[in-house]
């Protein structure tokens, strides 16, 4: 387990201040606008900078703590630390790279990081310089590096955001078989709710240095503690299976006999869909198809969160849906938590963001 | 025209003199002995300077420490000294009636009007020109790329000697250039503190003045030797510049 407790830091406008738990084979996700104050707390984890007061240990070893004075540098912690830019050592070639953190005799470190690039599928660019790797390739080599030296704790600095929406896909799917195969407490920070969602067990939610809600992708879509958040969590995230697109667009298998539709093209195989909750409407459970919109999906109300002129309907579709309604419509079709409803939108609001 | 008036000093030093009449001016003993001062004395300085310099260069670009600024301005003073200055400075800080040079002495090293002066001068006045741009090399790193090594198990010194030199070699290859043209060229802060004896403390440039009255085409073989090694050195610099860096390609 990583135990971040009352780690605080003076930042420019505001305070680094929070305390969290990451499990030993958990990933938590840190989401917050840029500036929050997410890399700052990667920093305090990883050595790179020294928290002003408050304590950091991973699993039995103390790495930080302000009373005591101790304070472990970054090469005794062994961090994993993917850097947002993916800090390859440009003088050297991916194989080098990754055999930087190792120790032994040269064969045997060249033997291992050949090993490591060969399971990221990059066998073939071993002897490549860093500048003639793709996107993609740079974040596998990167994650190879930081994998090689088994560390104790895995931080991950917007993994995906350096990459082109093209090889986002692959690489969220690459990642997130590769931090469950690490088995180390993960701590990954981005702006992007989406990429939390799909890469983290779990989200934090973090604005001005302070975490303002934690909770798994669902609990935050389906019940926002605040207008932030909502904002934040923004759109709805399905994932299911693409089957073959026809003439009215591609059906997507969401699991429990559920179906929808997107007219967005992609591939049949996984995907993820988002949804923003301001395009769902609610009718009432078993109500006949009488609109244009597509997907009609059963659903369970779960809470109702009041978010200024509008409210936020979680609702439990088999996956956590959120649709937002005025509280007129509240009050017409009477919901409370429980009721089952059906959730309406339209294919053409149903969009891909990974195949 | 300005090309012209840059070009024609450097090119008549070749022309005036045939091809011919400059080598069999370089057989003379005058010259020999003072290029081979030269390209001691530059060597060693260059290596001191490059020792010493790089670390420092290091530190300048990554830490921030009270009395930096003051730190860098003092660095960069032989800069802008007359060369006579440094001498006349190094001669009276160093000399056998200080108490720095009465230390030296007592070590049993002889500074003033020996090989070892002329050492130290060279240091002196070029030591700047590497230090100045080994700390832009080291500023211009990726702060992210020493923080990975941190990461991955190496301290900072190792950071140092396995990412940050590697990564920063076209900066410190132009620095060095710089600083071995510099150290080359030096007249002023070698005659006044060295002296110029033949074979001891006369480096080529003291040899071309002395040599400047008696022997033109003499004078004229070293000048040319001086300017076609600067020409190489400047080469470098430029090679060095255009491939330079590791700049990612964004695509």
């Amino acid at each position: 387990m990583l135990s971040i407790d009352s780690v605080s830091q003076r930042l420019s406008d505001f305070e680094l201040d929070l305390s969290l738990d990451v499990p030993s084979e958990g990933c938590l996700a840190l989401v917050g606008p840029s500036g929050s104050g997410k890399t700052s707390l990667l920093r305090c984890v990883a050595g790179l900078s020294r928290p002003e007061s408050g304590r950091i240990e991973c699993g039995d070893e103390l790495w930080s703590d302000s009373e005591g004075g101790a304070f472990v540098p970054p090469e005794e912690r062994r961090c994993g630390y993917l850097f947002q830019d993916y800090a390859l050592f440009p003088h050297l070639n991916a194989w080098r790279n990754v055999a930087y953190g190792l120790r032994g005799p040269s064969g045997e470190r060249r033997a291992r990081a050949l090993d490591f690039l060969d399971r990221f599928g990059l066998a073939d660019r071993a002897e490549a310089k860093p500048r003639t790797l793709s996107g993609g390739e740079r974040q596998r080599v990167a994650l190879a590096r930081a994998l090689a030296v088994e560390p104790s704790a895995l931080l991950l600095d917007e993994p995906l955001s350096a990459l082109d929406a093209s090889t986002r896909g692959r690489a969220a799917r690459e990642l997130t078989a590769t931090i469950a195969a690490a088995g180390v407490p993960t701590l990954l920070v981005t702006h992007d709710y989406t990429e939390a969602a799909t890469l983290a067990d779990e989200i934090g939610v973090i604005a001005d240095g302070r975490i303002v809600q934690r909770g798994t992708a669902g609990d935050l879509a389906a019940a926002p503690g605040s207008a932030f958040v909502a904002d934040l969590v923004g759109s709805v995230v399905l994932t299911g299976r693409a089957g073959t697109p026809g003439d009215s667009g591609t059906p997507v298998e969401l699991g429990g006999g559920r179906t929808v539709w997107t007219t967005n093209s992609c591939e049949p195989g996984e995907v993820a869909l988002s949804v923003h909750p301001w395009e769902i409407l609610l009718e009432p459970a078993g109500s006949e198809a009488a609109g244009s919109a597509r997907n009609r999906v059963p659903a369970r109300v779960v809470s109702l969160t009041r978010l200024g002129n509008r409210v936020r309907v979680g609702l439990d579709a088999g996956q956590p849906v959120a649709a937002e309604v005025t509280p007129q419509a509240v009050d017409e079709l009477g919901l409370s938590p429980g009721q089952e409803v059906l959730a309406v939108w339209k294919a053409s609001a149903t969009r891909v963001v990974e195949n | 025209m300005a090309i012209v008036f840059l070009t024609v000093p450097v090119a008549a030093i070749f022309l005036d003199a045939g091809p011919a009449d400059l080598i069999d001016a370089l057989g003379d003993e005058t010259s020999i002995d003072a290029l081979r001062l030269s390209l001691i004395t530059s060597v060693v300085a260059l290596a001191v300077i490059i020792l010493v310099g790089t670390p420092v260069a290091y530190l300048l670009a990554t830490k921030r420490f009270p009395g930096r600024a003051i730190a860098i301005t003092l660095i960069e003073l032989p800069l802008v000294l007359p060369p006579a200055v440094a001498g006349v400075g190094l001669l009276v800080a160093l000399g056998p009636e200080s108490f720095l040079g009465g230390l030296a002495v007592d070590a049993g090293i002889e500074l003033v009007f020996q090989t070892t002066g002329v050492v130290v001068a060279l240091t002196f006045v070029a030591s700047p020109f590497y230090i100045r741009q080994a700390q832009s090399a080291f500023e211009a790193l990726e702060p992210s790329w020493l923080e990975a090594s941190r990461t991955l198990g190496a301290s900072e010194a190792l950071t140092f000697a396995r990412v940050a030199v590697p990564a920063a070699i076209p900066g410190l290859v132009t620095g060095a250039a710089l600083a071995w043209g510099r150290a080359l060229g030096e007249f002023g802060a070698t005659l006044v503190f060295a002296g110029s004896f033949q074979g001891i403390t006369q480096t080529a440039p003291l040899a071309i003045v002395r040599l400047f009255g008696t022997d033109l085409n003499g004078a004229l073989a070293l000048s040319a030797v001086l300017v076609a090694f600067s020409a190489a050195l400047l080469a470098t610099v430029k090679l060095t510049a255009r491939g330079r860096g590791y700049g990612l390609v964004v695509d």
